[in-house]
């Protein structure tokens, strides 16, 4: 006799994949993101970062709470092999240094040392084992590096046919790019086999996209007065001298992945995407093709640049807390627990 | 130029309904060295339930082990031996949208690395690790594995919100849907170790007792034999060995007589001791002749069943176990269950002393094993089943570091630890359970 209670189905599980600490526009997706769980359309179950720095887990972790509270219900921030470590950034710096009133840091961390991280794949894999099936959503919004790893894993594209939707990813220039762009070339041989062996239908935003439509800078100033501190306007106003809009490029797949029957974009027809060896990207049209990439349409775009900044200026939804021990007396250090007689 | 005939490595004294392996001697080794000559590597996994106390567990650093935390301050004086691991991750015992059931999913999925299916009818699990092993090199010793525990406990119904007791009540599956229940009673363990592999009949047992006669006496002639051909240095290890065996069988009379003086009707099985450490010593001496014997190389020893209620009165706790853990962060009743998991390392420590004591080779049993101990729960209260409390005794044949603390990163799978551990028995496996790799830095290199 089987006695498994099945719940009801959740809002679908997004696992992000991303180079968090190297462009605004990661910054700026993930908040939309926790925008997006705040309105109960969907739940970020996994963050990978794909630069390998620790102070980028540190930084992904920092925003994460700033959003979820200390309590986060998130699996631990998965972080690519940091070996050889990639520098500091000024987005990284400007979080991770910033000051509150009292000289201490301003965004809380659990991650000290690469131990408190996990190892990508296996934390993305994990993931997916606790979500329904086909209520899942990949977003990779970086180089591919922790997506292949997880294919390389013995029955992780079963997993994935089962759980996974659809993955959307940023990535290349479509129908064909001149040039390769970074999060294909940073990894070309991941974005290769993701493109060739991932199971499920992928969804992709060339860099034309985000290049059409700026995030307004404007919205850092007037939208975010409601925090004392925040890590995106702190991010946001270290990445560029301020004034500036930028292309929203990790914005319009994380948006897409969540909302894609709003209609922000249009969609290309079925086809396939090659990865050039160069890194390049070639999309071809083939019937039954599991592939399509993003199409700027012009009449959403004030719309799109709308929800932009609804989404990505939002309050926390609901912090999360810790329940506190109930306690009478602090916690004895673990040398002052007697132990059983006759073991002194 | 080499005389002396090397003494098979399975030789035995015989004698009426008896067959006592021996341990490996000094005569034994070929006089030309070989690998043939090395001792035997041992693996074995010792299963406490009801997850740790981690505030007293986890010490607050990495690397070379210093003091040790309060619950595992029994194992002080053998700290160069043991290994500590930190954030290994058993996903698999992770709900997975199975709703309740932690305790039958964390025991299922411990050595399987496999999601059991939540049933208390159909149970469907995975394939052990140890069985692994013991599949593919149990050939080689009398027991292909051996099964132990303590706690008496039903393999039929729902024992955890659904999960089958097959699920909480054992840790070794040979198939997907049989496991292998433990041996709980000494008396029978003795009878299969010591015995020609048919149990003595309850006649026989009374007859034995009646004229106090031990197995040794069954075998004094071969013994004497033997003795004659040895020399000295192998005539007292054959001699603590015996010794050892004799002692046993006078744990478990005691232990007899205990039993029919509390109530000669109870239901109890027959030779358990009424005292936990008792039971907890005498299982071990005889798992220590298994090893020394060489009888077998792979043994699961499930302390507790998962879940269990269990009171300490031994220790002055005479609340459950299990109603403990769920301490809602009271300190006292934390305390309560640190006590009670150190109680368990003290009589673990004790073990790991004992195997460290005997010499085998250039080294001790311990030396030559790989004792994992640990939980399927990290904390108890709120049942988590990532860093679970995980410690290996011994070295495995000069292959682990030992005296030292290492901790991974988060979700490493503790299949990995497993499938490391199986190359080191000689099964070589490409993937087991959820693993994703070897585990590294366990070794010497």
């Amino acid at each position: 006799m089987q006695s498994a209670t099945v719940p009801a189905k959740p809002a679908p599980a997004t696992l992000l994949d991303t180079d968090m600490g190297t462009s605004i526009d990661d910054v700026l997706a993930l908040a939309m993101l926790f925008g997006l769980e705040g309105t109960g359309e969907s739940r970020l179950v996994a963050i990978a970062v794909s630069y390998p720095n620790l102070k980028a887990a540190v930084f992904a972790d920092s925003v994460t709470r700033f959003y979820t509270g200390a309590g986060s219900r998130l699996l631990p921030i998965g972080l690519a092999s940091p070996s050889p470590a990639a520098p500091d950034t000024p987005i990284i710096k400007a979080v991770l240094d910033r000051r509150d009133g009292q000289g201490g840091p301003a965004y809380a961390s659990a991650i000290h040392s690469l131990n408190d991280t996990a190892e990508p794949h296996a934390m993305l894999r994990n993931a997916l084992t606790a979500q329904h099936d086909q209520n899942a959503i990949a977003v990779c919004i970086g180089p591919a590096t922790n997506l292949h790893k997880l294919l390389d894993l013995r029955g992780a594209k079963e997993l994935i046919e089962r759980k996974v939707r659809y993955l959307v990813m940023m990535g290349g220039s479509y129908p064909a790019s001149a040039e390769p762009e970074y999060n294909i070339k940073t990894d070309i041989p991941a974005a290769k086999k993701v493109f060739a062996e991932w199971p499920t239908p992928v969804v992709v935003s060339g860099a034309e996209t985000g290049n059409a439509i700026l995030f307004p800078g404007a919205c850092i100033e007037k939208d975010f007065t409601w925090a004392e501190f925040h890590p995106v306007v702190d991010a946001y106003r270290a990445y560029q001298s301020m004034p500036y809009d930028t292309p929203s490029w990790d914005l319009t797949a994380a948006l897409y992945a969540v909302r894609p029957q709003e209609n922000y974009f249009k969609l290309s027809a079925p086809g396939a995407v090659a990865v050039q060896d160069d890194g390049r990207t070639v999309f071809t049209p083939t019937t039954g093709g599991r592939h399509r990439y993003l199409i700027v349409d012009p009449a959403q775009k004030d719309r799109v640049i709308a929800v932009y900044r609804e989404l990505v200026s939002a309050k926390p939804a609901r912090p999360r807390r810790v329940p506190q021990p109930r306690q009478q007396e602090q916690p004895k250090p673990p040398s002052q627990v007697k132990p059983p007689a006759g073991q002194q | 130029m080499i005389t002396r005939k090397a003494l098979p490595r399975r030789t035995f004294l015989r004698g009426a309904g008896t067959s006592i392996a021996l341990p490996f001697l000094d005569s034994m080794v070929p006089a030309l060295a070989s690998s043939a000559g090395k001792p035997p590597v041992r693996m074995a996994f010792v299963y406490v339930p009801n997850g740790m106390d981690m505030r007293n567990w986890n010490p607050s650093y990495e690397g070379p082990l210093r003091e040790l935390p309060p619950i595992l301050k029994p194992l002080e004086p053998y700290r160069q031996d043991i290994t500590l691991l930190g954030n290994l991750t058993h996903n698999n015992g992770r709900a997975l949208l199975d709703g309740p059931g932690d305790h039958g999913r964390c025991c299922a999925s411990y050595l399987t690395g496999v999601h059991p299916r939540k049933t208390f009818a159909d149970i469907k699990n995975g394939i052990s690790c140890d069985q692994i092993v013991a599949n593919r090199i149990g050939g080689a010793t009398r027991f292909p594995s051996l099964e132990v525990g303590l706690e008496d406990a039903r393999q039929a119904g729902d024992c955890d919100s659904g999960y089958s007791c097959a699920y909480t009540n054992n840790l070794a599956w040979r198939s997907e849907t049989q496991p292998l229940p433990p041996v709980l009673d000494p008396r029978a363990l003795f009878e299969r170790l010591f015995g020609k592999g048919v149990p003595m009949s309850p006649e026989a047992k009374h007859r034995q007792a009646k004229f106090r006669r031990g197995i040794l006496d069954y075998v004094i002639s071969d013994t004497q034999k033997l003795q004659a051909n040895l020399g000295p240095t192998d005539r007292r290890k054959l001699d603590e060995y015996l010794t050892s065996i004799r002692e046993i069988e006078r744990q478990l009379e005691r232990a007899e007589q205990d039993n029919a003086q509390i109530d000669p009707g109870m239901e109890k099985p027959y030779g358990v001791p009424a005292d936990f450490a008792e039971h907890f010593k005498l299982m071990t001496s005889m798992i220590t002749v298994a090893f020394q014997a060489d009888q077998t190389r792979v043994l699961t020893f499930l302390v507790t069943r998962e879940g269990t209620s269990r009171a300490y009165r031994e220790i002055g706790i005479a609340d459950g176990h299990h109603p403990l853990t769920h301490h809602r962060n009271d300190v006292a009743t934390m305390d309560k269950v640190a006590r009670i998991n150190s109680y368990h390392v003290q009589q673990f420590a004790e073990w790991v002393g004992k195997l460290k004591s005997i010499q085998e080779g250039d080294g001790s049993i311990l030396d030559n094993s790989m004792i994992v101990y640990g939980a399927g729960l990290a904390d108890g209260n709120r049942h988590s089943h990532e860093d679970l409390p995980t410690l290996i005794a011994g070295r495995g044949g000069n292959f682990i570091r030992g005296g030292y603390r290492r901790v991974y990163r988060r979700e490493t799978p503790m299949s990995n630890l497993f499938l490391t551990m199986m190359d080191r028995m000689g099964v070589n496996v490409e993937d087991f359970g959820d693993s994703t790799g070897r585990l590294q830095g366990l070794d010497l290199a």
